[in-house]
């Protein structure tokens, strides 16, 4: 019989990465104003703390994506994880929360969005796999330490979440995937692998934190 | 999961919230489970071991002026009980907690004290989920529930029901004609006496009707005394037993049975990081939990 186990959203900081300072140390990074927000098949979601964003190239940052034939899988280049939400401008006062909405507009250095965004290098990162078919048994889990595996979405249009979550199904030692996975998660909660929402501790594999690039394209 | 912000708790930086709810963090230590159908003790060491041993059997009709024969004792199977450490911390800014008008919003020591104890009440309860699982085994290499515990001198016993039932007063009175019939350590029939139900939350009414009823409960035969209701059986029904419906057992009177060991019970800290201006708020505890004595419990996997 298996049971699902808890599900929490997106990206959880697990520990420092490299021996790093054990606090996840927030930068502070803006939207576009106007961003529109991730967009796939299921409609735009908001931006939300747990999600992976990338670097745009006017400064601002917007959500990790897939390509505009599969959205559901992630191709672009990680950069960090939203940790807080400092501030947005909701049309009338300068409000602080837990995402910053789809289209938020700002027309000044006051109203500018900004995200406490932790560079994705800096942590160990917890998720949550995507499917319970690809492994069933800690054992199974276990023999993906060391893989490599890709982020997927799983957008939903009404509560605006974009759920990244790790596509299990795409393990595999190949270098351009998004993460590598370095362990299970410890938590005791985690009570049933044969049940949904495995979480596993990853480190960022695609990305282009400087200076630990992994691959050099600027934006 | 990482630290809290204001943005975090943007409700509570103005006096405007009438409830505030949350999962209930009052006494959370006594609301665990667990202390009702595990034997809890103190850890001294990083890692104590429970030896089993087993003799000398019964005695020999002897011949008058004869030497008498010899006895001995064997060493069973031994079982290590290393101390795990669990931990968590909860991460809040400064400003945060200047700016939160209400306590139960962050109330972070209170949160981490429920966190904990419910962590030790389905750490302990993970012995039950895994009781048949091969691949958490104790002191004789087999899991809990097992038909083919080894005795000291060689044979087996059982601490499983041949023929699995659900809740009934035939499963219990099966099951209390197997513990009477348990060996003992030397391998000579012993017998113990059946304690505490625990079973899936699903099971707890069927078996307060069970065990409170002071006549049979099946339809036709009320005028029958129920002599469950007369084993004083306590029941305790675990929200952690969560991966089956159907499964239940009986803790019994052997020593050594399902023990919970606190190495270090939970310890609460907190600390200012003062490069970053953070408050930290940390708990951690440290234990062990297995079962020396097989015959501690008795299963039905229905």
């Amino acid at each position: 019989m298996a049971t699902a186990n808890p599900y929490h959203y997106g990206f959880r900081w697990n520990t420092a990465a490299n021996g790093g300072h054990p606090v996840p140390a927030p930068i502070e990074r803006f939207l576009a104003t106007g961003y529109a927000g991730a967009y796939n098949t299921s409609g735009y979601v908001d931006l939300n703390i747990g999600d992976t964003i990338m670097e745009v190239s006017d400064g601002s940052i917007a959500h990790v994506t897939g390509s505009a034939a599969n959205p559901s899988i992630a191709t672009g280049l990680f950069w960090g994880v939203v940790v807080g939400i400092k501030k947005y401008y909701d049309g009338t006062v300068i409000r602080t929360g837990n995402k910053i909405p789809r289209s938020t507009a700002w027309a000044n250095d006051d109203q500018q969005a900004t995200a406490l965004v932790v560079p994705i290098t800096a942590g160990v990162w917890e998720v949550c796999c995507d499917d319970y078919v690809t492994a069933t048994t800690k054992a199974g889990y276990q023999a993906f330490i060391g893989e490599n595996v890709e982020v997927s979405f799983s957008y939903n249009a009404t509560t605006k979440l974009a759920h990244p979550m790790l596509d299990i199904s795409s393990h595999a030692t190949t270098n351009t995937l998004g993460m590598q996975i370095v362990g299970l998660s410890p938590r005791v909660e985690v009570v049933d692998y044969a049940g949904a929402y495995v979480p596993l501790l990853v480190v960022a594999n695609r990305h282009n934190v400087a200076p630990f690039f992994a691959q050099s394209l600027g934006v | 999961m990482s630290t809290v912000f204001d943005g975090t708790i943007f409700h509570a930086l103005k006096r405007t919230l009438n409830l505030v709810l949350a999962d209930d963090t009052d006494n959370a230590k006594a609301k665990m489970g667990m202390p009702k159908w595990c034997e809890i003790k103190t850890q001294n060491d990083y890692y104590e071991d429970d030896l089993e041993t087993a003799g000398p059997g019964l005695a020999s009709e002897v011949t008058e002026g004869s030497e008498l024969p010899t006895g001995t004792i064997r060493e069973g199977y031994m079982v290590r009980y290393i101390a795990r450490k669990f931990g968590q911390k909860i991460i809040a800014t400064e400003e945060a907690l200047e700016d939160n008008k209400y306590d139960k919003v962050i109330d972070a020591a209170k949160r981490l004290r429920r966190s904990m104890y419910k962590t030790i009440d389905m750490d302990a309860t993970l012995m039950l989920v895994r009781c048949a699982d091969t691949n958490y085994v104790y002191g004789d290499g087999l899991c809990l529930a097992n038909s083919a515990h080894l005795l000291a001198d060689g044979g087996t016993f059982s601490t499983i029901l041949a023929t699995p039932y659900s809740p009934s007063r035939a499963a219990v009175i099966a099951m209390t004609s197997q513990a009477m019939n348990m060996p003992g350590h030397d391998g000579v029939r012993e017998g113990y006496e059946l304690k505490t139900v625990v079973c899936p939350v699903a099971q707890w009414a069927v078996w307060e009707g069970l065990v409170k009823s002071t006549k049979a409960p099946e339809p036709g035969a009320f005028n029958e005394i129920n002599v469950v209701n007369q084993m004083d059986l306590s029941i305790v029904p675990l929200k952690f037993w969560f991966n089956t419906t159907t499964n239940w057992g009986i803790t019994t009177d052997a020593d050594g049975g399902l023990n919970f060991r606190y190495r270090r019970e939970p310890r609460s800290r907190s600390w200012v990081d003062n490069d970053a201006e953070v408050m930290k708020y940390g708990i951690s505890a440290r234990w062990s939990r297995g079962c020396s004595n097989a015959r501690g419990i008795l299963f039905s996997l229905a």
